[in-house]
């Protein structure tokens, strides 16, 4: 909401300067977001008088104006606006001026004529953002006046943002209200008057919804004045709070909404057929808003006549029976309607609108009748008319009676902290418009005054007592707790360990959104459903993720586009699955690793990354977090290469997949390099188990190598799996492989296999023969179960 | 014997020109070896007059000694010039870049998120998650805001059909825990939250951090003194609090949380609009409502939430001016860190 210091300073007179006003607003919890001067910086600019005009000789579009400037020589002023003519009162800036855009005015010849100054448009002089031709002034604009004065343009607006709860303040005396009782400083009310009635009012009003308009008034005032004008003043408060000036009575209605907050709207007499009904709306209504656009009215509270809608309450009124140019007759209403019903008005119609937004947050229920006194005096000093009786329906509501809430000042000090002398706390409350009913040695029973919809409990006179007394009072005090440790769950601290351990080898942590592109997602994982948003963003981010894969893929396709080669990324976040019918959220860590291996090794070959890189990082993973007995099973993913993917298993169950991204995937995203990706399930990782000490062998180690030729098909975690089920574990201390190899002098469909076995005994030197007898029933075992055969030389 | 003079002159220039210690092998073996000259001149003694015996025995082993000596000596020479070869030989350009090993890092909002936690698990307080697709229930009306509440439309919720949506904030953990258990409560719950919101300074996800204490004797001064050595600690430079005056339906009284600015120390700078204040989060006394909704009772138990973006707190720590960088997560970007 934007308001005029001026204004303000009207109701109220603190000596503090516009910034010291702006920060106890602030403060106070009406948070100025920007001061901004009511027009540019600029001086020397006057009211003069277009005496006459003629064409420029040379210039088709420029006219030479001889111009009064109070003084007793006309000057010559050379204009280029369409709208300067003979008797229009102009804002001229003289010679020596400097406009806000730094222009420096100098007499000076334009195509030979001499000009004098610069006639001057709003926008030239920083009162709008644009604007059409010159500046014109009324009639009765004093001519010589420094502008400045004639506009007041010593001015600054306040742009408070509000919160939803202080619909109280969205007017100048609500502001004003709050200031008084920051500053406890009294507010100058304008003084009330009641407009003299001349007659019965024509219209007759009819509420037939209660509930939703607890009370309505209106009144006819005839005979206005069809040629009256807004007066500057009225505009230029308007202007100053966004609002632009129509009509009169429309201004009328806007000024003192913004003066008083309540939301007042004009008929025109003329265009009512019959009594007015405030009614909840009938199927299928229609109605033409002021704004042109035609709506079809969906269970609202409207104001209607005997034929048709005429306004949607406390939202915005019809095109229709608008007050236009000519209107002379009008009806002026000012009404409480229930928060709620106007609440739901607007959100169904998609409208939000200066007397909706008020309405919504509640206007004061004791406002109308005296906004209507208000409005009618002013409509009336602009344009004369005569005012009718008031029609007055009011119900016996809830709303009418005055609410109480108990306060005992003990727990001021409880729940905040500090001290606050009763009499100080008497004397916020009161000037907070709050009456003491009555007071007890520890309990005061208080009441609320009616603009104030957000106090109901005595937490909120606790929130009013130090917001008023100032947050700035509450001291920075230490906590007093009882000494224990904070918890963190595994999940927490396995994700903690895993990013530091997988940064340290080279990855880079990504953070994606959990929302993803369905397209690339159903590329992954086209056999799964995903969880969509209904209001996406876009279509790029309408999916939840069922895997971290999405995100990684679309960070590494970011960074290829960017001339990076060997990309190597880890993210850790939830997934969304639905495969077990009922939404599941899980933790995952998920990495990608693509490119060039040994990038900053010179002098040497640079080799992709393949396969085993990405799985030596999972494994090394694994052993930090205690987690020997993962298994890689070789299983097909649908996102993966058939031949190059393995499951993670633990204890039996899937915990995760690792593999070379699937060629087709990789050719429908056009990579170069293979493209290793892993993901597996935070939750699997138990914090490791309490370490237990064994002795260091003292005895020395003994490492045997072996070679053996062994059918293409048999994988290693079968050899070795045989190795450990034969050897005497007490011993075996380490398998490895250290040599792969097929091709030549290795015959079609086999490879050799080269192992390195470490044994040693926890309680003497072994023999030889006790080392033959381990290696030969090893390799027994690996010829008669696998058909292994031991190579020459080992 | 007559010949030893010579003999010795002789041995001694094939020492030294002995190339290197094979050469000199060769002259030892040569001379003193089993049937070295002068070991078949001391076996010639035994061949002498007996008189003459000890002094000639004496004159070979003195010539046998001086010669062991000198062979000794050019041996070593021999070795520190081999050596010195062998270094002058095996010189690299240290100078040249090491065989380094990709850098890899983490995200700065994951290194700020640790950083938090890391202080409020010393204080006592327990990290605890909750889940990111919520209800209508936990994410709002527990926390007091009804479904007619103004404070509703300034949530720009993301919604799936039925009840469920993505948690605007990180309070409705405070719910799901109270409701599982009994006061006091001292938790910090971080994580992604999600807001139908994308320009310049809003992305639709970011992460959150929210803080809960109750206890029967917490006060809004606590709350104060908590944030500010918080703050101080994360930003490693004094910090002052500031509590302006705001409106969270969840918590009353309620505050925005300004802190000194980090850039310009409170002296006003571009990234502070001047005021030398940062608004950092929101925070508040919890509303007895929200209490009496998980059937705590609120006359005998009271205290304090706070909710900051961690993301922001990343931003301001790093002087990270483009928010939306957090999550392109372009290497450049993520190396900085």
């Amino acid at each position: 909401m934007k308001i005029s210091e001026q204004w303000l300073r009207e109701w109220i007179t603190p000596k503090e300067d516009t910034h010291q006003i702006a920060s106890l607003l602030t403060m106070g919890g009406l948070e100025v977001d920007q001061i901004s001067p009511v027009a540019g910086e600029f001086d020397s600019v006057i009211v003069a008088l277009v005496e006459d005009t003629k064409r420029h000789p040379e210039a088709d579009k420029l006219t030479l104006c001889q111009v009064n400037t109070g003084q007793s020589e006309l000057i010559q002023v050379v204009c280029g606006a369409s709208n300067v003519r003979a008797g229009l009162r102009v804002a001229l800036a003289t010679v020596g001026a400097v406009l806000p855009n730094g222009m420096k005015i100098q007499s000076t010849r334009l195509r030979g004529e001499l000009s004098q100054g610069m006639l001057c448009s709003t926008q030239e002089l920083g009162m709008a953002e644009k604007s059409e031709g010159i500046l014109e002034l009324d009639e009765d604009a004093p001519i010589g006046m420094n502008l400045r004065d004639y506009f007041q343009l010593d001015d600054h607006i306040y742009d408070i943002e509000l919160t939803p709860n202080r619909g109280d303040c969205l007017s100048t005396q609500g502001v004003a209200r709050e200031l008084s009782a920051k500053l406890n400083l009294p507010l100058n009310k304008p003084e009330e008057q009641i407009s003299p009635v001349k007659m019965a009012s024509t219209v007759s009003v009819r509420v037939d919804a209660p509930e939703s308009c607890p009370w309505y008034t209106g009144r006819v005032i005839c005979n206005l004045n069809p040629e009256a004008q807004t007066p500057l003043w009225m505009k230029e408060r308007l202007r100053r709070a966004g609002i632009r000036s129509i009509h009169p009575v429309v201004d009328v209605t806007q000024y003192v909404m913004l003066e008083l907050g309540q939301p007042l709207h004009a008929f025109d007499c003329q265009r009512i057929e019959g009594e007015i009904v405030v009614r909840e709306s009938e199927v299928k209504e229609e109605l033409t808003l002021l704004d042109g656009q035609t709506i079809q009215i969906n269970s609202s509270l409207v104001i209607a006549d005997q034929q048709k809608v005429l306004a949607l309450a406390g939202v915005m009124g019809g095109l229709d029976s608008a007050v236009a140019v000519g209107t002379q007759h009008i009806f002026l209403e000012s009404a409480f309607f229930a928060p709620l019903k106007i609440q739901g008005t607007a959100r169904r119609h998609g409208l939000s609108t200066d007397a909706s937004y008020r309405y919504e947050r509640g206007v004061d229920p004791a406002l109308p009748l005296k906004a209507l006194e208000r409005a009618t005096t002013l409509i009336q000093q602009i344009a004369g008319g005569e005012a009718s009786e008031v029609v007055s329906i009011q119900q016996d509501a809830d709303w009418f009676n005055a609410k109480q809430v108990q306060f005992r000042p003990a727990q001021f000090l409880r729940r905040i902290g500090i001290e606050l002398n009763e009499e100080r706390m008497q004397q916020i409350l009161e000037s907070l418009g709050f009456k003491l009913l009555s007071k007890s040695a520890t309990q005061w029973t208080l009441e609320i005054p009616t603009y104030r919809f957000d106090i109901s409990l005595e937490e909120d006179i606790i929130e009013e007592l130090i917001r008023v007394e100032g947050y700035d009072q509450v001291p920075a005090d230490v906590s007093v707790a009882t000494l224990r440790p904070g918890q963190t769950s595994a999940v927490d601290l396995v994700e903690r360990s895993a990013s530091l351990f997988l940064s340290t080898l080279g990855y880079k942590e990504t953070i994606s959104y959990s929302f993803v592109d369905p397209t690339l997602q159903g590329m992954l994982f086209p056999e799964r459903k995903g969880l969509s948003l209904m209001n996406a963003i876009s279509p790029e981010l309408s999916q939840m993720r069922l895997s971290l894969w999405p995100g990684l893929l679309a960070s590494m396709l970011y960074n290829l586009n960017r001339q990076q080669e060997s990309i190597a990324l880890f993210e850790s976040g939830r997934v969304f699955d639905l495969s077990s019918g009922a939404l599941e959220e899980r933790p995952m860590l998920a990495g990608l690793l693509t490119g060039l291996k040994n990038v900053f090794a010179w002098g040497q070959s640079k080799q992709a990354l393949d396969f085993y890189d990405m799985k030596g990082t999972l494994t090394t993973l694994f052993k930090l977090l205690s987690l020997d007995s993962i298994q890689f099973v070789p299983k097909a993913h649908e996102a993966l290469h058939p031949g190059q993917s393995a499951c993670l298993m633990l204890n039996d169950k899937v915990i995760g997949w690792c593999g070379v991204l699937h060629p087709r995937l990789a050719q429908d995203l056009e990579l170069s390099n293979e493209v290793m990706v892993f993901e597996c399930e935070l939750s699997a990782f138990k914090l490791a188990p309490k370490k237990r000490y064994r002795p260091v062998s003292k005895y020395p180690k003994i490492q045997r190598d072996l070679a053996f030729l062994v059918d293409d098909q048999v994988c290693y975690a079968e050899i070795e799996r045989e190795i450990r089920a034969v050897a005497d574990l007490q011993i075996l201390k380490a398998v490895h492989v250290f040599d792969i190899y097929a091709g030549a002098s290795i015959p079609e469909g086999k490879k050799s296999i080269a192992i390195s076995l470490m044994i040693q005994s926890e309680d003497k030197t072994l023999t030889d023969e006790e080392i033959h007898s381990f290696l030969r029933a090893i390799i027994e075992s690996l010829s008669t179960k696998l058909g292994m055969t031991l190579r020459d030389g080992s | 014997m007559q010949n030893l003079p010579s003999l010795l002159e002789t041995a001694k220039t094939a020492v030294a020109q002995a190339k290197d210690i094979a050469e000199l092998e060769l002259v030892r073996v040569d001379y003193l070896g089993k049937k070295g000259q002068l070991t078949e001149l001391l076996k010639g003694v035994s061949t002498l007059p007996v008189a003459e015996r000890p002094q000639a025995g004496q004159l070979v082993n003195q010539v046998k000694r001086d010669l062991a000596g000198l062979i000794e000596i050019r041996l070593s020479d021999l070795l520190t010039a081999e050596l010195e070869a062998k270094l002058a030989a095996e010189r690299c350009d240290v100078t040249l870049p090491g065989k380094e090993h990709f850098q890899g890092s983490v995200h700065p909002v994951t290194q700020m998120k640790f950083r938090v936690m890391d202080f409020f698990t010393q204080l006592g307080f327990d990290i605890v998650q909750g889940p990111e697709v919520e209800t209508e229930f936990y994410n709002f009306e527990a926390l007091n805001i009804p479904e007619s509440h103004p404070a509703r439309a300034m949530h720009d919720t993301f919604y799936f059909s039925g009840d469920s949506l993505l948690r605007t904030h990180t309070s409705p953990v405070q719910i799901r825990t109270m409701e599982a258990s009994a006061p006091p409560f001292r938790l910090i719950a971080p994580g992604k939250v999600y807001r139908c919101d994308s320009d310049l300074t809003h992305t639709p996800m970011f992460h959150q951090i929210e803080g809960l204490y109750i206890d029967e004797q917490v006060t809004f001064s606590q709350l104060r003194g908590t944030l500010q050595s918080f703050l101080t600690y994360l930003f490693e430079q004094a910090v002052t609090v500031r509590f302006r005056p705001s409106y969270f339906p969840f918590t009353e009284p309620s505050a925005e949380i300004d802190m000194t600015c980090a850039q310009c120390a409170g002296e006003g700078c571009r990234l502070c609009k001047f005021s030398g204040w940062i608004e950092i989060g929101g925070c508040g006394m919890v509303h007895p409502l929200v209490l009496k909704s998980v059937n705590i009772d609120a006359e005998r138990y009271q205290g304090w939430a706070f909710g900051m973006g961690i993301d922001r707190l990343a931003m301001l720590y790093h002087g990270i001016d483009d928010l939306r960088a957090l999550f392109e997560n372009d290497i450049e970007f993520l190396s900085q860190f």
